[in-house]
Formats: C-alpha cells, sequence, structure tokens
C-alpha cells in the first residue's frame, strides 16, 4: 500500500504556503515548498512528491509552462493548479497544460481537501 | 505831482552858471525841437508843445511821458505831432529864463501855434505859469502830472485845466509803521538843492504829527556817497523813504535807476517809495500813485482838448494814491511778515513756490505714481485673477484625477482581487486547519496561537489593501506633505504587480541610495507613476515576452528630483511628439487618453516636468523632475550629492 501522498507547494507567498501546509499535514505529508518555478522539476523528484500544488504567479515563472514542464517530464506527479483566477479560461488552459486538477484560492465547501482526497484515491 | 525843481542848480551853482546851463539845455530842447519839426506835410497834424522839467533819468516823469504818447495817440486816431523842450532848470524858484521862452517862441514864429500845451511835473508848471502869457496864451494849457501843491495859487482860467495828484506822504509813514511797528528813524532821500530843500520843508510841516515816534534824516545836505554811507549803517529799527533824487549835495546829476541800486545793495534798512514807476527797483512797498493810470487821465483829457473841447469843462479831481502794493521780494529780504500788509494790499514779484518751481516735476511723480499704482493694481489684479484660476484649476484636476483613478482601478480589478485572495486565502485555509485539529481532536502542525497571528496578520495586510484602494476611489484634494518618493514608486508598483505578472513583464529597481524628498501629495503622485507604469505595460504589449522589460530609476539632483520610467517596449509613435500629454491623445482602442495629460497637470500642480523620448535601443523614457524638498537646516551637501551619483565621499 502506498504511503502518504507526498505534497510539494509552489506559491511566492509565505503565509499562504503556510497555512495550506498546516491543513494538508493532517493526511499528507508536505515534503516542502517552493516560491519560485525554476527548478521545480528537478526539485518534485528529488523530493519524491507525487502531487505539486501549483501557483499560477509565480515571479520567474508562468505557472502553466511550469505545469507543462513537469507533467511532460514526470506523468507520475500530479499537479494540482492553485490560482486566486477562476475563470473558465484558466481552468481550460489548466487542463490543457496537463494539470489534474485546478483549485481556486479561495475555494468553499473544503474543495482543496477533497481534491487531494480524489487523487490520494486515485492513486490506490 | 512831481518833487524835482531843478532850478535849485541855478541856486547852488550860481547865477551865470545857471545862464549858461539853462543855455545848454535850451539848445538840447532845441535840436530835439528841430528833429520834430514839423514839415508842411505834416501841417495839418494835431501839435503838442510838452514842456518838460527834467530830462530823461527820472523814473516817475520817464515813465509817465512814455506812457502818454502811446496812450495819447491811440485816443487821437492819427499821429500827434508833439515837441518838448526841457524848461526845469529855469522853472522853480529861480527868475524865469527869458531866453528859454524867446526860444520857444521862435520856434513857431513861422508856422501856426500849437493846439495844446502841456507842462509835465511840478517846475515845468510853474515855468509855464510864469510865462503864460509869452507862451501861446490863446492855446489851451494842461497842467500834467503835476503835485497839487504847485497849482496852489491862482486858479486855472478857462484856457487851462490840470491832472495833478496829491502825493500822500504821510499816508506812506503810515504804511511802514504798520509793516515796521519798531521804526524809529526813517532816512529821508529827497535831492539836493532847491528841490530837496522844498520837499524838506513840506514834509518836515506834514510829518509833524509822527514828531513823538519818529526821527527823520534828511539828505538834501549830502553828497551821494554820503548817502551810501549812511543808509548802510542804519540801525536796525530805521527805513528810508525814497522820493526823488536827480541830484546830490554836490551837484552831481543822477539819474533814478544807478542810484536806487545802489542804495539797495548798500542799504541795512527797508526802502519805500510812493510812485509806481519806482515799484520793482528796490522798494518794499507801500501807497502807490498809480503812473500808468495818471498817464491815461492825461492822455483821456489832451486828447479831448485836440478834439476841440474847452479845458473849463475838463476839471478832474486830483489823483490820490492807489490800494498798497508790496514786492515779496523785499517783504522776504527784510523778513516782513504779509500779516502786518495793509488790508488789500497786493504783493507782487511773489516768487515761484515749491509747488510752481516743480509742478512739472511733481506732476510727472505723480503720474508715474498713479501709473505706477494703476500697474501694481493691475498686477494685483492679474494676480488674483490667477489665483482663482489657479483654484479652479487645481479643483479641475482633482476632479480629473479622480476620475482617472477611478478608471484606473477599474482596469486593475483583476489586480485588486488577485491582491485580496492571498490574505483571504491564507486566513482560510488556516481556519480549516483549526477546524480540522477540532473536528479530529488533534493537535495541527502548527500552534494554535501561531496560526491564529497569521490569520490576524493577513486579516490586516487585506484590509490595508482594501485601504489603499478606498483611498483611491476617494475625492481628493492636493494635500502636500513630505514624501519619500520611493515609498510612490513602491505602492505604485504594488498596485499593477498583477497586471505585471499576467501580462510577463519584468519590473526593475534603478533607485537612488538618497531619499527622495519631495513635498507632494501622496495619492496624486502615485497616480502620475501608476499611470506611466500603465503606459509602459501598454507599449510592452506587442515585444516578445523575454524583452518585456520596465525599470524604475530614481536620482537626486542638487535642487529636484527625478523619477523615471523606462520600458523596452515599440517607442513613442512620431505622430505624438509635442501631443503626448495633450488629453484625449492615445493610441490605444480603449481608454480617453487621459492617463498622460493628468500625470502631467499632477506634476505642474507640483512645480515640476514631465517629459518623454525614444530610448536609442527600444522603447522610450517617461521622466518626472520634482523640486527636492531639504530637511529643514540642511542644503544640498556634495556628500548627498557624490552619494546619489556613487562617487566616493570626502572623508570628514
Amino acid at each position: 500500500m502506498p504511503g502518504r501522498l507526498r505534497v510539494l507547494i509552489v506559491d511566492d507567498h509565505p503565509s499562504l504556503v503556510r497555512a495550506i501546509s498546516r491543513l494538508l499535514a493532517f493526511d499528507y505529508e508536505v515534503v516542502g515548498s517552493l516560491s519560485h518555478g525554476k527548478g521545480l522539476l528537478q526539485a518534485a523528484q528529488a523530493l519524491q512528491a507525487n502531487v505539486i500544488l501549483l501557483d499560477v504567479n509565480l515571479p520567474d515563472i508562468d505557472g502553466l509552462t511550469a505545469c507543462r514542464q513537469v507533467t511532460q517530464a514526470a506523468p507520475e506527479i500530479k499537479v494540482v493548479i492553485f490560482t486566486a483566477a477562476s475563470d473558465p479560461d484558466a481552468r481550460r488552459r489548466a487542463s490543457e497544460a496537463g494539470a489534474s486538477a485546478f483549485v481556486d484560492k479561495i475555494e468553499s465547501g473544503g474543495e482543496l481537501l477533497s481534491t487531494f482526497k480524489s487523487l490520494d484515491a486515485g492513486r490506490n | 505831482m512831481h518833487a524835482q525843481h531843478a532850478s535849485g542848480r541855478v541856486d547852488t551853482c550860481g547865477a551865470d552858471r545857471g545862464l549858461w546851463r539853462a543855455f545848454r539845455i535850451a539848445l538840447l530842447g532845441g535840436l530835439l525841437v528841430i528833429a520834430a519839426t514839423p514839415s508842411d506835410a505834416q501841417a495839418a497834424l494835431k501839435q503838442v508843445l510838452v514842456l518838460q522839467s527834467l530830462h530823461r533819468g527820472n523814473l516817475v516823469l520817464d515813465q509817465f511821458v512814455g506812457d502818454f504818447r502811446v496812450q495819447l495817440d491811440k485816443r487821437v486816431g492819427e499821429p500827434v505831432n508833439v515837441v518838448s523842450i526841457v524848461v526845469g532848470p529855469t522853472g522853480f524858484v529861480g527868475p524865469p529864463n527869458q531866453a528859454v521862452v524867446d526860444y520857444i517862441r521862435s520856434i513857431y514864429a513861422d508856422r501856426r501855434p500849437p493846439d495844446l500845451v502841456m507842462t509835465v511835473g511840478g517846475p515845468a508848471a510853474a515855468f509855464a505859469r510864469q510865462h503864460r502869457r509869452q507862451l501861446f496864451p490863446e492855446v489851451p494849457l494842461l497842467f500834467a502830472s503835476v503835485d497839487e501843491r504847485y497849482l496852489r495859487g491862482p486858479p486855472p482860467t478857462d484856457n487851462e485845466t490840470a491832472v495833478a495828484v496829491i502825493n500822500d506822504f504821510p499816508r506812506l509813514i503810515d504804511d511802514i509803521l504798520r509793516v515796521l511797528p519798531e521804526t524809529k528813524q526813517v532816512f529821508m532821500i529827497v535831492g539836493s538843492g532847491a528841490l530837496g530843500q522844498f520837499w524838506r520843508r513840506v514834509l518836515e510841516d506834514e510829518f509833524t504829527r509822527f514828531r513823538d515816534r519818529l526821527t527823520f534824516i534828511w539828505s538834501d545836505d549830502l553828497s551821494l556817497t554820503d548817502i551810501l554811507g549812511r543808509v548802510a549803517s542804519l540801525p536796525s529799527n530805521s527805513a528810508i523813504v525814497y522820493l526823488t533824487f536827480g541830484a546830490d549835495a554836490q551837484g552831481g546829476a543822477y539819474a533814478d535807476e544807478p542810484v536806487l541800486a545802489s542804495l539797495h545793495a548798500a542799504a541795512k534798512a527797508p526802502m519805500f517809495g510812493a510812485f509806481s514807476s519806482l515799484f520793482g527797483h528796490g522798494i518794499v512797498g507801500g501807497s502807490m500813485m498809480s503812473i500808468g493810470g495818471l498817464a491815461r487821465n492825461t492822455a483821456d483829457v489832451a486828447s479831448q482838448i485836440l478834439d476841440g473841447t474847452p479845458p473849463r469843462s475838463l476839471r478832474t479831481p486830483p489823483q490820490s494814491p492807489g490800494e498798497p502794493i508790496f514786492d515779496w521780494r523785499e517783504l522776504r529780504r527784510w523778513d516782513i511778515p504779509e500779516s502786518r500788509l495793509p488790508p488789500g494790499s497786493v504783493v507782487q514779484f511773489r516768487g515761484p513756490s515749491l509747488w510752481d518751481e516743480y509742478k512739472r516735476a511733481v506732476l510727472a511723480a505723480i503720474g508715474v505714481l498713479v501709473l505706477q499704482s494703476l500697474l501694481i493694481a493691475w498686477l494685483l489684479y492679474e494676480r488674483r485673477a490667477r489665483q482663482r484660476a489657479e483654484i479652479a484649476s487645481s479643483r479641475n484636476l482633482a476632479l480629473a484625477a479622480d476620475a482617472d483613478r477611478r478608471e484606473t482601478i477599474a482596469a486593475l480589478t483583476s489586480s485588486i482581487a488577485h491582491e485580496l485572495k492571498q490574505p483571504l486565502s491564507s486566513i482560510l485555509h488556516n481556519a480549516q486547519a483549526l477546524q480540522m485539529a477540532a473536528e479530529r481532536s488533534s493537535s495541527a502542525s502548527a500552534p494554535t496561537g501561531e496560526i491564529l497571528a497569521d490569520i490576524e496578520a493577513e486579516a490586516l495586510l487585506a484590509a490595508q489593501i482594501i485601504d489603499r484602494h478606498r483611498t483611491w476611489l476617494r475625492t481628493h484634494q492636493i494635500q502636500k506633505t513630505p514624501i519619500d518618493i520611493h515609498s510612490v514608486v513602491s505602492e505604485s508598483l504594488a498596485l499593477v504587480a498583477h497586471d505585471l505578472g499576467i501580462r510577463q513583464i519584468d519590473a526593475n529597481l534603478n533607485l537612488s541610495s538618497t531619499p527622495c524628498t519631495v513635498n507632494g501629495d501622496h495619492v496624486l503622485l502615485v497616480q502620475v507613476v501608476v499611470n506611466l507604469l500603465r503606459n509602459a505595460m501598454d507599449a510592452l504589449a506587442e515585444a516578445p515576452p523575454a524583452t518585456r522589460q520596465i525599470t524604475i530609476g530614481s536620482k537626486v539632483n542638487m535642487a529636484d528630483v527625478e523619477v523615471s520610467v523606462h520600458d523596452t517596449g515599440t517607442g513613442l509613435p512620431a505622430e505624438l511628439v509635442g501631443t503626448l500629454f495633450s488629453p484625449f491623445v492615445t493610441t490605444k482602442p480603449q481608454g480617453l487618453g487621459m492617463g498622460l495629460a493628468i500625470a502631467q497637470g499632477i506634476v505642474h500642480a507640483h512645480g515640476g516636468t514631465i517629459s518623454a523620448h525614444n530610448n536609442r535601443d527600444a522603447g522610450a523614457t517617461f521622466t518626472v523632475v520634482l523640486p527636492r524638498r531639504l530637511a529643514p537646516g540642511s542644503d544640498p551637501s556634495p556628500v548627498n550629492d557624490a552619494l546619489a551619483a556613487g562617487l566616493p565621499t570626502p572623508s570628514r
């Protein structure tokens, strides 16, 4: 039986990273966090992350571009786009970039947790 | 009226000498007669024989005769032939000079007698009376310019009349005492010889009433040199009266004018006279006999006689002295206040007052002052109007800036939402973590207190974001305070940060290490930088993402601060050069083109300038220059400038 999901958080807002880490830590293992997109694939692989929670607006690289690079190079790593832009186009662009899920930063009803639960279930 | 009597010379020089002198005078008179002898062509002209008392040089008689001739010509309407003979030297107290009479008769021996015989002065009147029977008794005789004292005796015949005067010398003394009440002695200049003795005798009698108050000093036995010496040493409470002169005690003959000039120069006391002809020759003034008026009256009578009017019907009352006349220059010289002058006095030769003297300069100065005042008033009015316009302009600018900020906020809505979502998301997920810990009765990965502190911090951050944008939406009037332009840059970047990210634009800072303090309105200056940033972001829309760069720089100069926004976009279109900051100028399909115009308005309201130029490589640079605000007591030191320029600073 696989172990707990290993989650890598990528966001340039430290307080938000801390909040997400506290929430996910109940059921999952937060293996690390990045405030930029550069070297994301290498970091995910090094940390043996199963899931990357990825912000779209990163200071150095477009999050969707980073998503595309990861999913193409390591399809086993699931990417969850985590963004403040919740328009339909954003969801479509995330899907096209290979993201497994799209979560609004102001999600309601525990969308983030349910998304991770689905990913975890799908892994089994 | 006339006081002089030339016959005194006979008395003082002896009868032989007097006869010889009479002959000489008669000869001279003859020459005059020859010069004036009427020709046949002039036979029809009126003929007047004038018997003069004195030769020229007596100011009174000279003026009288001159004025009379002019007035007579005017009244007759045609030239009158006047034959003048000086008879005075033989006419007063001495026996008549028969030779003169004969000479006069010889002149008219072969022609018709004159139409009128007129005597001038007292001596000539006496001469004519004495020889009336020999001197054309059938011809009308007019005694002119004669003091009535000379006419006492038999009344005039039907063929005689007079235009006489009453010289009132006591009245002149009254005038002196009125203007100089301290006067104790009066020096009387009356000429010498029989003339001087006559007037001394007459006046001593008339001056009796002054005996207790005044001492009279008489000049009739003094030479001119002595007289000048006496007047030069008179005590301060003295006055001088000049009646006439003619000759001094040594027999020297003098004209009035130089004698008066010498007296005026030497006298230590004011000099008074009773004839208007003397006025202006150093005489203080007094009640004056008008010689001009006397000449006119005499010409009236003479012209009527020539016109056939019998002399007996032309009796005129003797002329009295006129109103007192005073010479302003002499009043000043002797420090006589005008308040002492008799009522009705006329002051002549009044010097120009300061006003008269400097009237042009004063008027010019007043004109200049008025013009200057008008100019100042106009400038103040203009200044006031400009202030009002500036206030109105400031209000308009504020309104336009408000509208522009609202438009900016609208354009940045997604940025605001994105910015707010960060703290809200953090709060939300922290809250979920706490809830989960509570549900599972387990502890979270972090202490509860730490989570709550994060929630509080993020809530404050959200509030600040809201406040910042609410400030932008609020109506705003310019309020200048000392602000660091770098804080303006930071806030501007925060406002557009999300847009910069979405548009994949790199924003770089190249700020001065020296504080860039200006006196300005924080909100409006942020608006300026945001507008420039948005303008730069739009200019980068077509540029490849890898090249999209905006650099915000600052520089501190001696007197001002520069803030520049440099982009690597498409540069300024050539067609917009010169109108870049004009309202409604834009190349964008959306937008009113007010952003740069409002930026310029705000910068100008801060006393600054804004400019733009294309970069050498790519894009454009907009530069705002604002007056630097120096800290109290500080000055733009070389140290700060060196720091700003990145130069080594001098050691202290």
